[in-house]
C-alpha cells in the first residue's frame, strides 16, 4: 500500500519533469550542472596546439574548441606541459596536429552548440 | 463512537489516496506526451520537410525554389549522422566532415548523405597545412613540408584523386595566411610570393580533379598569437597579407572569410570581416567564386549582436554564398532558416541578393540555370 506522503512525492516529481519538459519545448535551457559546476572553476582555460613535438599555447579558445572538435578523439590525459597542467588531447592521428586542453577549456568546448 | 472515528479516517485516507492515483494517472500521460514532443522536437521531427526542387536535365530554375530552400542552400552544417534525416527535409547546401577512424566511414556516410538528394549536398572538410581528417589511417605530407611547385601540384593532385574518390566535393585550403606562430605548420613556407606560388600550384592540382579548394582565411594574420585577450581578434592587414588572393582569384573556386577585426588596408570598420559588407563587398569587386564564411558559433563573432538573431541577419547580410553552421542542434539551424526568411518577406535583405549567392552555388554543384 502506498502512503499518501509517498503519493504526494511521486506526484510533486511528475509535476517538476513536466515543467522542464515544457520549458524546452518552448526553448528555455536551464545550465547542465556541468555548466554550474564551470562556473566556480576559476582556473584559467588552456589550448595548446602541439606540431612534432612543439608546443605553441592557443588564447583563441572558440577556435581551439572547433578544431580540436574536428579531431577523432578527445582522450583523458595527465601531464604537465611547458609547466601547465593538461588533461585532454584531441587528435586523430600521430601525423596530424593535437591539441591539449585543461579540464577549463575542455568543459568550455564541451557546453558549446558545436559540440 | 470509537469505531465511527476509526471508519471515517480510513474513509479519508483512502479518498486521498483515489485522488492522488487519479493525480499520477494524469501526470504519467502528461510526462509522457511532453516527453514524446521533447524528443521529436530533440531529433528534429517536428521541423517540416521542404518540397522537393523541380530538376530537368541538370537545368534548374530559381523561381522553383522557395526562399526557405534558397537560404537552406547557404548553410553548411556539421556532416553528423544523428541529424542526418533532418538535414536531408531541410535540404541543406553542404555537410561537413570531421574526423573518423576508417575510409569505409567516410564513403558510407557521404553515400547516406547524398542518397535521394535532387540537389546534392557539397560535402566539405578540412585537408590543409597538418590538419588530416584521415590521419587515422593515411597520412598527407604538411603543407609546412612542401617547397617546390611541383610537389605543391602532385600534393594537391594526390589529394584531389583521394577525396574526389570519396566523394568530397570542396576542400577548405589552402591556408595562404603568411604568418603561422600558432600551428607553425598549416601554410606553405617562404615569402607572400613563396606562398602564393605553392598555394596557387596546390589550387591548380587539386581543382584538377574536380576538388573546389578554398583560399583561406582571408583577409589574412588569424595565426599569428594574439593578445592574451580570449575571443578578440585584430589585425593591421597590409598588401602583403592580401597578396595571395589577388593572385589567386583567377583560379581558386572559393574563399574563406575570417572573423578578424581587421584594419589598413583591409578595414572592416570595427567588425568582424565576416560580418562586414565592406570586406565582403571588397572581395567580390574582382572576384565571382564562392565566398564562404569562417565557422560562426565564435563568442568572437557573437559577442557584437545581442542576440543569435541579430547575428544570422548581418551574416547574410554582409554577402557571403555559403554560412558555416556547426550547431549540432538542428532547430537552431531551422530557425536561423526562419530568421533570414523573414527578413527577406519584410525586404531587410533582398531576394536579389541571395539568388546571386544561390547561383554561384548551383552552378559549383554542376547545374544549369534557366
Amino acid at each position: 500500500m502506498v502512503t499518501v506522503r509517498a503519493w504526494v512525492m511521486i506526484n510533486v516529481s511528475l509535476c517538476c519533469i513536466s515543467i522542464l519538459l515544457v520549458l524546452y519545448l518552448f526553448g528555455v535551457h536551464l545550465p547542465s550542472l556541468g555548466q554550474a559546476v564551470a562556473i566556480f572553476d576559476k582556473t584559467e582555460p588552456l589550448c595548446l596546439v602541439e606540431w612534432k613535438n612543439e608546443f605553441t599555447s592557443w588564447t583563441d579558445l572558440d577556435q581551439c574548441c572547433l578544431e580540436a572538435r574536428k579531431q577523432l578523439s578527445c582522450d583523458a590525459e595527465d601531464i604537465l606541459i611547458n609547466k601547465e597542467r593538461v588533461s585532454r588531447v584531441c587528435e586523430t592521428g600521430k601525423s596530424s596536429v593535437r591539441f591539449h586542453l585543461n579540464e577549463r577549456a575542455y568543459s568550455y568546448c564541451r557546453s558549446q552548440p558545436i559540440w | 463512537m470509537n469505531v465511527m472515528v476509526k471508519w471515517a479516517k480510513k474513509k479519508g485516507v483512502v479518498m486521498k489516496t483515489t485522488s492522488h492515483r487519479k493525480l499520477f494517472y494524469s501526470l504519467v500521460i502528461l510526462v509522457f506526451l511532453l516527453g514524446s514532443l521533447s524528443l521529436a522536437k530533440a531529433t528534429g521531427l517536428l521541423i517540416p520537410a521542404q518540397s522537393g526542387p523541380l530538376v530537368k536535365d541538370k537545368t534548374i530554375s530559381l523561381d522553383s525554389l522557395t526562399v526557405e530552400q534558397k537560404i537552406a542552400q547557404m548553410v553548411v552544417v556539421s556532416g553528423s549522422l544523428s541529424n542526418l534525416k533532418t538535414w536531408k527535409k531541410m535540404q541543406l547546401g553542404g555537410v561537413h566532415l570531421f574526423a573518423m577512424a576508417r575510409e569505409d566511414l567516410f564513403r558510407d556516410k557521404i553515400v547516406q548523405f547524398q542518397e535521394g538528394m535532387t540537389i546534392p549536398f557539397f560535402v566539405t572538410l578540412d585537408l590543409e597545412g597538418c590538419q588530416n581528417p584521415f590521419a587515422a589511417f593515411h597520412n598527407f605530407t604538411a603543407a609546412s613540408e612542401v617547397t617546390t611547385e611541383g610537389a605543391a601540384f602532385e600534393k594537391g593532385s594526390d589529394e584531389g584523386k583521394y577525396l574526389s574518390s570519396l566523394g568530397v566535393t570542396i576542400n577548405f585550403a589552402p591556408v595562404v595566411d603568411l604568418q603561422d606562430t600558432i600551428w607553425n605548420c598549416r601554410s606553405y613556407p617562404g615569402s607572400a610570393q613563396q606562398i602564393t606560388d605553392l598555394s596557387e600550384a596546390y589550387v591548380l592540382g587539386l581543382q584538377k580533379e574536380n576538388i573546389i579548394a578554398t583560399a583561406k582565411h582571408y583577409p589574412g594574420k588569424t595565426l599569428v598569437v594574439q593578445d592574451p585577450h580570449k575571443f578578440l581578434v585584430a589585425a593591421d592587414i597590409s598588401l602583403d597579407d592580401i597578396y595571395p588572393y589577388s593572385q589567386l582569384k583567377s583560379s581558386v573556386k572559393a574563399v574563406m572569410v575570417s572573423h578578424i577585426i581587421a584594419s589598413g588596408v583591409v578595414d572592416s570598420r570595427g567588425i568582424p570581416s565576416v560580418v562586414s559588407p565592406e570586406v565582403i563587398n571588397a572581395v567580390r569587386s574582382h572576384y565571382d567564386g564562392l565566398i564562404i564564411t569562417d565557422e560562426i558559433n565564435m563568442l568572437g563573432l557573437k559577442n557584437f549582436y545581442k542576440t543569435d538573431d541579430e547575428m544570422y541577419l548581418a551574416v547574410f547580410k554582409a554577402g557571403s554564398d555559403l554560412i558555416l553552421d556547426f550547431n549540432e542542434n538542428p532547430n537552431e539551424i531551422y530557425h536561423l532558416i526562419q530568421v533570414v526568411s523573414k527578413a527577406v518577406e519584410r525586404g531587410e535583405i533582398s531576394e536579389q541578393r541571395i539568388d546571386d549567392s544561390v547561383r554561384r552555388i548551383l552552378l559549383a554543384k554542376g547545374f544549369r540555370l534557366e
